[in-house]
């Protein structure tokens, strides 16, 4: 209950940021330290990272995003607007998965923490790629869509890294890199929606408004593998 | 024909036809598990060719697999003709980069074709005590013991074991995520307080190619964020 609660504050403190731009600002740091502080506590009552579960997954890309901000509003974008609420969504998908403490034998291995890490990494910066993306449609600001696209890419490279970790430790694990089953399926599927998208724009198949929304779009794919496979396909449930 | 090899708008065709082949392959494997069972146990062309008869349920599979083998053919003929038009001065390191992410793709593909084609998998039941044999390979369990480790949320088995590899003997400690490699990946599956240990035995000779394609991939990655992003955006 208390976690509900602390969690519900940070949420309440990051919406506040939306009100107003400088006073938002304030609100927006002070959501930001009290996010780091809770990941804080969550690293010594785990005794690791917390990334082992969706739950401290989710809340780890959120502070991530979070502070992406304080760099890309120092030299990018003077008005976050949307940027402000990627937090939010973050801390909020967390409140709907569940919080586990302990981790199987297989899982304490360094490949899984990198993959695990890089997989916040990625998700942060893919995420934070389509909101970009958003604000282009929104102000049609070339800058925004060449920054969607690199931020992107960084987001594809960090999620094939993490793709590749996963693999080696999963064969450590057990003697395979890959399985057939949906989740590796939907995974595979959002690397190529990426690359799609990455190569799309590129060779300038796909540009402007095309390109944005398709970069936008890709959140979707994202979350549905990481988060909506399982329940809608049926695939079996992984704690990470 | 060779045009649209080496196109990158092929690659989009193929990509976007892969989603959707994989959408399909998600949908059919959760649809109908008592056929997939055994599909991550066998190499795959050994189960497709066991289950030939299903191909209503598994055409997707042959699909996937043309699918990533015409990938193959347009990443070589792009990765080429890229290679002969770049041949001009500049940062070796910037020009290399996708490539190098290019051909771990490739290498990554040639890795799943050999687990797909070869390898071998089998988990022996065991005892404390007992040995198997595989080949001119045999392997004793000398002891199973299990250890509390913070965090985790069983206690965590220790299968010591001595392998006999023609004349010579190793002593080893298989623990989970932590096998064992002598010729095979020695792995701690499972275990009993009674002594009773399940070991899993693996020869895959495609993971050393995805290691190969994740070293590339990793060189490849380290270049392009050193020359796109080191200037800013």
């Amino acid at each position: 209950m208390s976690h509900l609660l602390i969690l519900l504050f940070i949420i309440s403190l990051y919406a506040l940021s939306l009100s107003d731009d400088r006073k938002g600002y304030r609100f927006f740091l002070i959501a930001l330290f009290l996010h780091l502080l809770y990941l804080l506590y969550r690293t010594f009552h785990l005794g690791h990272p917390p990334i082992t579960d969706k739950f401290d997954i989710l809340l780890s890309a959120g502070l991530l995003t979070g502070l992406y901000q304080l760099y890309l509003k120092r030299r990018w974008i003077r008005e976050a607007g949307y940027l402000y609420l990627l937090p939010v969504l973050f801390v909020f998908l967390a409140l709907f998965q569940e919080r586990i403490d302990t981790i199987s034998s297989s899982m304490n291995s360094s490949w899984f923490y990198l993959h695990a890490g890089l997989l916040v990494i990625a998700l942060s910066l893919l995420t934070t790629g389509s909101v970009i993306g958003l604000l282009y449609l929104k102000n049609s600001e070339h800058t925004f869509e060449l920054l969607q696209y690199r931020i992107t890419l960084a987001g594809w490279l960090f999620f094939s890294l993490s793709t590749i970790a996963g693999s080696i430790w999963f064969f450590l694990a057990q003697g395979v890199y890959w399985l057939w089953t949906a989740k590796e399926l939907w995974l595979t599927i959002t690397w190529f929606y990426y690359s799609l998208y990455l190569h799309g724009r590129y060779v300038n198949f796909l540009k402007g408004e095309r390109a944005a929304e398709i970069g936008v779009a890709g959140v979707f794919v994202l979350f549905f593998s990481y988060l909506g496979v399982t329940p809608v396909l049926g695939s079996p449930w992984t704690q990470f | 024909m060779l045009r649209l090899l080496k196109s990158i708008k092929t690659a989009l065709v193929i990509l976007f036809l892969s989603i959707t082949v994989f959408v399909a392959g998600s949908i059919y494997i959760p649809r109908n598990l008592r056929l997939f069972s055994d599909i991550n146990d066998i190499p795959l062309f050994r189960w497709l060719s066991l289950n030939y008869s299903s191909i209503g349920k598994t055409f997707w599979i042959y699909l996937a697999i043309f699918l990533m083998a015409l990938l193959s053919l347009n990443m070589i003929f792009c990765l080429i003709d890229d290679i002969l038009k770049r041949l001009s001065p500049g940062t070796i390191v910037q020009r290399l980069s996708p490539h190098l992410i290019h051909l771990s793709v490739l290498i990554v593909l040639f890795g799943h074709l050999m687990s797909g084609l070869m390898g071998f998998k089998k988990d022996i039941p065991v005892k404390a005590g007992e040995e198997f044999a595989i080949e001119s390979l045999r392997i004793r369990i000398d002891s199973v013991e299990f250890v509390e480790v913070k965090g985790e949320d069983q206690p965590r088995w220790r299968i010591g074991l001595s392998i006999f590899d023609r004349d010579k003997i190793k002593r080893a400690v298989a623990e989970p995520a932590r096998p064992v490699f002598n010729r095979y990946g020695i792995y701690a599956k499972s275990a009993e307080p009674d002594g009773r240990v399940v070991i899993g035995l693996v020869d895959d000779p495609g993971a050393f190619w995805e290691v190969v394609g994740a070293v590339v991939f990793v060189a490849g990655s380290a270049g392009l964020f050193s020359t796109r992003f080191r200037k800013g955006m």
